[in-house]
């Protein structure tokens, strides 16, 4: 945990004493936590990443008073103590004047798997990131920013990897810390808006390696190995938009341009001792890899949209993009293998250097025609996108493009003002293929109905379909999926209810082929998932409320069969002297019908005490 | 274990940050107190002003009556005859909403050019997710739920994909939509809008992920081609690391058709792609993508 509890309580005596001298707003909550298990405690914590203990459930201060120069101040916090996600954030200042702030977050992130692929993986890092700003909002016509950020990503990730004809097991500790200067400018009371930003990106990433354990029984251990080196990222970043709008037309152009300039700095060792012979030592493998190089990646892409109002019913848009991505590589290595023991040694050196450059330009053109008239709006659009790839290398060039027509209906229909409908179907056909995957048509159809009565009550449903395909001398891609969805939700004086049923089928026919003459069948996925939700939420009197939800979820398809139920309950009451109480209980299952080992039911209880001041 | 490298804890000198300013607050200086009593409005509207002027919309800081006709439009007609429809009330939403982008014209809304479905204003309107204002409310922004019940209300399709084993969480909840989207429009953050058109940047999943950006020695196409959603569904999976297939190999297969014969010899035990190209975002080193 990177803040220790003594330090908790120093921050929160000190944001304790404003408030309570000068009588203003504020809210806190202390919370504990304590989970019951059975089953697959690692799965659970895989996808939910919990923590058992005192943690900080909120804390949120108003203290700009009604009666202060200020417009706003506040600073609100969460998580801080045994909690995977801690939050902290702070801002004040005037509307039209000075504005100061920050945040900080905190992520962690573990996960372990010993089944993962028959390989072996774990994560267990976390991500820091605090920022401040500066705002200025005093101009009549312009408004300016500035912002610093650092990042913070450190931990330990553990993978396995094929070595001397066995898997062995290799763990990265590694830090990368980002700093990131900004500075915004956003123009108003003006018929054009205009905004710009620039940021100066950097990032370092340093790397020690450290031997796993063996995986398995073998004679030949990895003993050693070390990547003591870093890499620096040099990221400088410009965003920009201009808009305008009047009664008759309308324009807007944004862009954003990146670049990337990666120093690479290399020199990597594995070294394995070979096992025995006779009783006595085989000897040593020695991998040894220097490299030094630099890749320059240049991103620009730009989005253009141009609307006029022919008449009070008819409008014309043409809508546009181009992106272009550039990188250069330029890498020389050395890779060095030494074997034997004393005093025979053999040594073989092997280098080489890479210089390569990948282009990739995107254009993007469509026209719109909408027509609007009372209740009922129609849209027709057709777009046409151009792809190109080019990869060239010392000993050849090659070059893919990839064209694509797009054709879009719209219609929307209002009824009685509290009854919508909507149908849309796009299609999509496409020439050349990059990937396998690539689709050579795409159709997508949905409805949706949306419902609202006066007597508080709200129903939707939707459905939409897709298909994908290519031809079979590409990969007979073939993939289908429907999602049909049902929402109900009704508002009573002390409360509400929802109910969702989600109904969503997917399947995926490729054929996969490997050199020569040899086929590994298709690959085939097929996902049959249905959830059911149940939310609710009313009022206990006036001075307590009872939250309850319950959903359930069942993929019956023949690749990932699982099956989930969550139920979960939160009481709150106001108790004495602005305390408030909150008591909840939780509940998870998880069934695997492939892997039942990973099968969990966790339980959670916990309590919140609360003051609000 | 971790790496020992710098010593910079940042929760550290974050908390001391907001300690000062907290304890710095004692240095808020009184300001003089608008009359409201000189307001016309006042005369029938005192309870909600006196709750307006403590708690509410900040532009009521500037006082006066213009503060109400911004957003109610002119007010003389209702001040002559006050019937509720001589103003702009509560039904009238988008309507008021306009109002709202007098002040807010970077909410991205626009009767023309109609980018992605919130910028329409008759699809979705300021009312629909903020409140009006009149009074404090519980949340940021003057939205009046939780993001994330906001936007589930109407895209029930995403809230149940996020219900997959496999999400991105905050703790026990699906994380906000607001952490990815930009909800008024990918102009005010840049980051992927509604339409993620421009996911090939994927710039909004780099913003935690920074180190599979890149850029790369030797890239993995797709992951420069057509982004992250190639191999990852953001939304939720039934596969850990929310990949679109539940076995590595078979993702990999689907488009490497053509490799080695020697990787079906069984005798070499090899299972999984990423058990030897385990940097399959992009190496620094390898054109393989083996080791980092």
């Amino acid at each position: 945990m990177a803040i220790t509890s003594k330090r908790i309580w120093i921050a929160m005596i000190s944001l304790f004493l404003a408030p309570l001298v000068l009588a203003q707003e504020g809210q806190i909550q202390i919370g504990y936590d304590t989970y019951y298990e059975q089953g697959d405690v690692q799965t659970f914590q895989n996808q939910y990443h919990p923590q058992e203990g005192i943690y900080l459930g909120k804390l949120k201060l108003d203290l700009a008073s009604e009666r202060s120069k200020l417009d706003f101040f506040t600073i609100s916090a969460s998580g801080f103590g045994n909690h995977p996600q801690q939050r902290a954030q702070f801002q004040l200042g005037n509307k039209d004047g000075w504005e100061f702030g920050g945040s900080y977050q905190r992520r962690e992130f573990n996960f372990y798997s010993p089944y993962y692929e028959t390989g072996h993986r774990s994560d267990d890092w976390d991500r820091e990131e605090a920022s401040l700003y500066l705002a200025f909002n005093g101009f009549d016509k312009l408004k300016i920013q500035i912002e610093a950020k650092r990042s913070k990503r450190e931990g330990t990730m553990t993978r396995s990897f094929f070595g001397l004809g066995l898997p062995y097991l290799l763990t990265n500790q590694f830090e990368e810390v980002g700093d990131e200067l900004s500075l915004s400018l956003k123009t108003k009371n003006l018929p054009v808006r205009l905004w710009l930003e620039h940021s100066l990106i950097d990032l370092k990433n340093q790397r020690k390696w450290t031997p796993g354990p063996s995986l398995i029984e073998d004679p030949d251990s990895l003993t050693q190995a070390g990547s003591p080196t870093s890499d620096n990222r040099d990221t400088p970043r410009t965003r920009f938009g201009i808009a305008f709008e009047n009664d008759r037309l309308a324009i807007e152009l944004k862009g954003i341009k990146v670049s990337g300039d990666m120093q690479i700095d290399r020199a990597d060792y594995l070294q394995y001792d070979l096992g025995t012979a006779y009783g006595d030592p085989i000897g040593q493998m020695q991998f040894r890899y220097w490299a030094q190089g630099e890749t320059v990646r240049e991103k620009d892409s730009y989005e253009g949209a141009f609307g006029v109002k022919l008449s009070d019913s008819f409008k014309l848009r043409l809508r546009s993009h181009y992106h272009r991505r550039v990188s250069e590589n330029d890498f020389l290595e050395l890779f060095q293998l030494t074997t034997g023991s004393d005093p025979f040694w053999l040594v073989l050196d092997q280098e080489r250097l890479d210089r390569s450059t990948w282009t990739q330009k995107t254009t993007r053109i469509m026209p719109e025609l909408e027509y609007e008239r009372r209740k009922t709006q129609l849209v027709l659009a057709w777009g046409k996108n151009e792809r190109q790839i080019t990869h060239d290398t010392v000993e050849h060039s090659s070059t893919v493009e990839r064209e694509s027509d797009t054709l879009k209906i719209q219609l929307r229909q209002r009824f009685q003002d509290r009854l919508k409908l909507k149908l849309s179907y796009q299609q999509g056909d496409f020439t050349e293929f990059i990937f396998n995957t690539d689709p050579e048509k795409v159709d997508r159809t949905k409805v949706d109905l949306s419902w609202q009565t006066e007597g508080g009550w709200n129903m939707q449903a939707k459905a939409m379909r897709e298909t994908a395909e290519n031809p079979q001398a590409i990969a007979g891609l073939d993939r289908e999926q429907t999602q049909y969805t049902l929402g109900y939700s009704r508002s009573f004086e002390a409360g509400f209810i929802h109910l969702g049923l989600n109904q969503y089928d997917f399947q995926s026919i490729v054929n996969l082929g490997m050199e020569p003459n040899a086929e590994l069948g298709p690959s085939i996925f097929d996902s049959d998932f249905r959830f059911l939700s149940v939310t609710t939420q009313w009022n206990l009197g006036e001075r307590s409320t009872l939250a309850l939800s319950s959903s359930y979820g069942e993929d019956q398809g023949a690749t990932t069969p699982f099956r989930q139920f969550r139920a979960s309950s939160r009481l709150q009451f106001e108790g004495p002297a602005k305390t408030v109480h909150t008591f909840h209980l939780d509940f998870w299952s998880y069934s695997n019908r492939v892997l039942e080992e990973t099968d969990y039911d966790m339980m959670r209880i916990g309590y919140l005490l609360g003051w609000r001041f | 274990m971790r790496y020992q490298g710098t010593n910079l804890n940042l929760g550290r000198y974050f908390f001391y940050l907001l300690s000062l300013i907290s304890i710095g607050s004692y240095s808020t200086v009184f300001a003089n107190e608008p009359n409201l009593e000189e307001i016309t409005c006042y005369e029938c509207h005192d309870s909600e002003m006196d709750e307006f002027y403590m708690k509410g919309h900040p532009l009521f800081v500037n006082g006066g009556q213009e503060a109400c006709s911004t957003c109610h439009g002119p007010v003389e007609d209702h001040i002559d005859d006050p019937d509720v429809d001589n103003i702009l009330s509560g039904n009238a939403t988008v309507a008021m909403s306009k109002n709202c982008l007098s002040c807010h014209e970077e909410a991205g809304k626009s009767s023309i050019l109609k980018l992605d479905h919130h910028a329409d204003l008759e699809l979705v309107n300021c009312l629909d997710c903020h409140d009006v204002g009149h009074e404090k409310v519980a949340q940021p922004s003057l939205l009046t739920k939780p993001v994330q019940q906001l936007c589930t209300s109407c895209h029930v399709q995403q809230s149940a994909e996020f219900q997959m084993p496999y999400t991105h969480r905050d703790m026990n909840e699906p994380m906000a939509c607001t952490t990815c989207h930009a909800v008024h429009g990918a102009q005010k953050g840049m980051g992927i809008g509604l339409d993620a058109t421009w996911a090939g940047l994927s710039s909004a999943c780099m913003t935690c992920h920074s180190e599979k950006e890149g850029p790369f020695m030797f890239p993995h196409a797709p992951n420069e081609l057509d982004g992250c959603m190639t191999c990852h569904q953001p939304h939720g999976s039934a596969t850990p690391f929310l990949l679109t297939r539940p076995q590595v190999t078979q993702l990999c297969l689907e488009c490497h058709g053509d490799f080695l014969q020697t990787h079906r010899d069984p005798t070499l035990g090899l299972q999984s792609c990423t058990q030897c190209h385990a940097e399959i975002h992009g190496s620094q080193r390898d054109p393989l993508l083996f080791l980092p």
